[in-house]
């Protein structure tokens, strides 16, 4: 498997205005994107999600750290990529309401990347939009509606049309589906998987919907207050949630049958909150609520701790048990 | 307080709003009815009127809504009644709501304890020791450091800590029912649970009736006891909330459950095709009828009545006309 994106040490401050005081949104995170993937990103709001998103879009400059798209080196603003670059990544918004341009007609939307990246005109532009409104499968007739004319879920196609129109092999994907009903999300997301197999394409998935990540990611990295605690195969992190935090998301989550019940883990309780990220706590930032926190964590940050072949947890409840998996591997070897 | 065992009913409520284009046609003969201590939940995705079922009930309609019939009660007073092509209405005594958004719900230039004072004074007729009383709300809610709160500023305060403030005050007030209108959504899913823990354990104390509107079908299934799905302005199907996740019967509530993601990972379904009607010309028979797989001619044509399908499962649906019966003759 080739790796396509990767994040190392990557960092993101925000000034709030005071001297030396940080919004420390991203804090130092390291992940790999594999050719073909679907890599989600969960977290709560306040987490970080959003801005690695944008930091990897070049709509913010990365504070620190490294972004590598293809062995090379992105981590720079938008304005510093090369046309290139930006043809091969590109973006689906969380709200299509405020993405789509209220003036602008779905042909004019669709067909402003085309224009600029593939420089055709006239008739030509005109069926190559067709050709993206059916992707997405929507008529033709669609060409010279406005935004308001049509549903929220028929909108979210349209900007997905409109990422595709530039013929990117990068598609991040700013929780696509929450602001829509359960019944249109089923039919964005299938439609999203579709084009996926279709044009072979890799998404980062940023979502808090863990039941809907269950079903269509293959890795899954958990942030909270601008790290990652967590990241592994999304159906090992499932059914052996290691962080005492991923433990508790699964716990929190509203279910609607029996046999998902059993695959919640029972022990942990939703305590306190996210604190505010420009007062992180020391050590380990989720200790405030954590329900094996001892003193070793309100002091020292946790590492990232190798449990498995390819899983990693920030958390130093795992310490001792990393050694047992480095001799497995080198039995294995 | 009289005897009677139903805390809110509400009776053929039919509310349309009046727009430049015309007339939408929003609720259409709803009703619902919660007894004493009980959980109901009012399940439906965007615009099916459970947010204006809820205002009528609180007498806080629009000003371009239109009472077309239906009659509310509450704690044994009428306070909504259409006569005569007149719309009677009051407020009603002994309900409380929660909102959706609390950083809307709440004023932002006021701390929490003038805005809980307003509630204290007004709504539960208390002059004295007013402060007392709103460290006590303020508790009951599990808020940490109330005396510091009392002074603070909804601004300085999280989501979720907004939300549990709006339940204590919807509480103050001493109510016997509590409406609350997607009180979770926007807050994050572990503090969605301890609000909905909250909300469930101090309905279970005092023996409140709760009417829990929410688009999620698992949040109304961990805390309800009985569950109303609605469709375009219409209750399609009610049971008890395990009936209802274990045996759907109405098509749409089918489609809606088939429609969510499962943890444990069955793979994304199809969910159901179309939109919700335009309520300027909604259909005039069922009004899931054009999105419906089963749907016949007669489904266009008339409005389906509840069959009864079990002890407490009404369904809107003639696919299960006279299902009752039949079952009911086979075990005689």
């Amino acid at each position: 498997m080739k790796v396509i994106l990767e994040v190392q040490k990557l960092k993101k401050y925000f000034s709030t205005g005071k001297k030396g005081v940080y919004v420390k949104a991203v804090d130092g995170i390291d992940f790999q994107v594999y050719e073909g993937d679907v890599f989600a990103l969960v977290g709560e709001s306040g987490s970080g999600k959003s801005t690695t998103a944008y930091t990897v879009m070049g709509m913010y400059e990365p504070t620190a750290g490294k972004i590598i798209y293809k062995g090379q080196d992105i981590s720079k603003i938008h304005w510093k990529r090369p046309k290139d670059l930006k043809k091969e990544i590109q973006i689906v918004f969380q709200d299509p309401g405020t993405s789509l341009n209220p003036s602008k007609a779905v042909a004019q939307i669709i067909g402003a990347p085309i224009a600029l990246h593939r420089k055709v005109k006239g008739e030509e532009l005109k069926k190559a939009v067709v050709r993206f409104l059916s992707m997405v499968e929507l008529p033709s007739d669609y060409l010279y509606k406005l935004p308001r004319d049509i549903g929220g879920g028929e909108k979210q196609l349209v900007a997905i049309a409109r990422a595709l129109a530039s013929d990117p092999s990068f598609v991040v994907l700013d929780e696509p589906t929450s602001a829509l009903d359960v019944s249109i999300q089923a039919k964005i997301i299938r439609t999203l998987l579709r084009l996926k197999e279709e044009l072979g394409l890799t998404y980062l998935f940023i979502t808090h919907d863990l039941s809907l990540v269950r079903n269509i990611s293959n890795r899954i990295a958990i942030m909270y207050l601008g790290k990652i605690v967590e990241q592994g195969p999304t159906v090992d992190v499932f059914s052996q949630p290691a962080h005492p935090y991923t433990q508790m998301l699964l716990s929190s989550i509203p279910v609607v049958t029996k046999a998902e019940e059993t695959v919640k883990p029972k022990k942990v309780t939703s305590t306190g909150e996210i604190p505010s990220p420009v007062n992180v706590p020391p050590g380990c930032s989720f200790h405030t609520r954590c329900p094996f926190a001892w003193d070793l964590c309100k002091q020292v940050e946790p590492v990232n701790y190798q449990i498995s072949m390819r899983r990693w947890v920030k958390c130093h409840l795992y310490s001792n048990k990393e050694v047992l998996v480095k001799e497995e591997n080198k039995n294995e070897g | 307080m009289s005897t009677s065992d139903i805390a809110l009913q509400i009776e053929n409520l039919r509310v349309h709003y009046k727009v430049y284009r015309g007339i939408l046609k929003v609720l259409d003969g709803i009703n619902l009815e919660v007894k004493r201590g009980e959980k109901i939940g009012l399940v439906g995705e965007t615009g099916c009127g459970k947010t204006t079922t809820l205002k009528a009930v609180m007498s806080i309609l629009a000003r371009n809504a239109i009472v077309a019939a239906g009659k509310i009660h509450a704690n044994d007073d009428t306070i909504l009644e259409v006569k005569e092509g007149k719309v009677r209405q009051k407020l009603p005594k002994g309900v409380a709501m929660v909102f959706q958004d609390p950083t809307a719900a709440l004023n932002p230039v006021f701390t929490i304890g003038e805005q809980l004072e307003l509630v204290i004074k007004y709504a539960a007729n208390v002059n004295e020791n007013m402060r007392e009383f709103a460290i006590n709300a303020l508790q009951l809610a599990r808020l940490p450091d109330p005396e510091r709160l009392l002074s603070s500023f909804p601004f300085q305060l999280s989501g979720g800590m907004r939300q549990r403030v709006c339940i204590a005050m919807a509480l103050a007030a001493r109510p016997s029912i509590i409406l609350a209108d997607e009180p979770t959504t926007n807050l994050d899913v572990t503090i969605q649970d301890q609000v909905l823990k909250l909300i469930k354990r101090l309905s279970d104390e005092q023996k409140l009736a709760l009417v829990l509107v929410t688009h999620s079908l698992g949040v109304a299934r961990e805390t309800c006891d009985k569950i109303y799905v609605m469709y375009a302005g219409t209750i399609v199907e009610l049971a008890d909330s395990k009936e209802i996740f274990e045996q759907p019967l109405h098509p749409y509530t089918k489609g809606l459950l088939a429609s969510l993601p499962r943890l444990t990972g069955e793979g994304i379904a199809e969910g159901i095709r179309g939109r919700i009607p335009d309520y300027l010309n909604p259909p005039p028979g069922c009004r899931f009828a054009p999105r419906c797989d089963y749907a016949v001619e007669k489904c266009f044509a008339e409005k389906p009545p509840f069959y009864k399908v079990g002890d407490s499962h009404l369904v809107a649906c003639f696919l299960y006309e006279g299902a009752f019966e039949r079952k009911s003759g086979e075990q005689s």
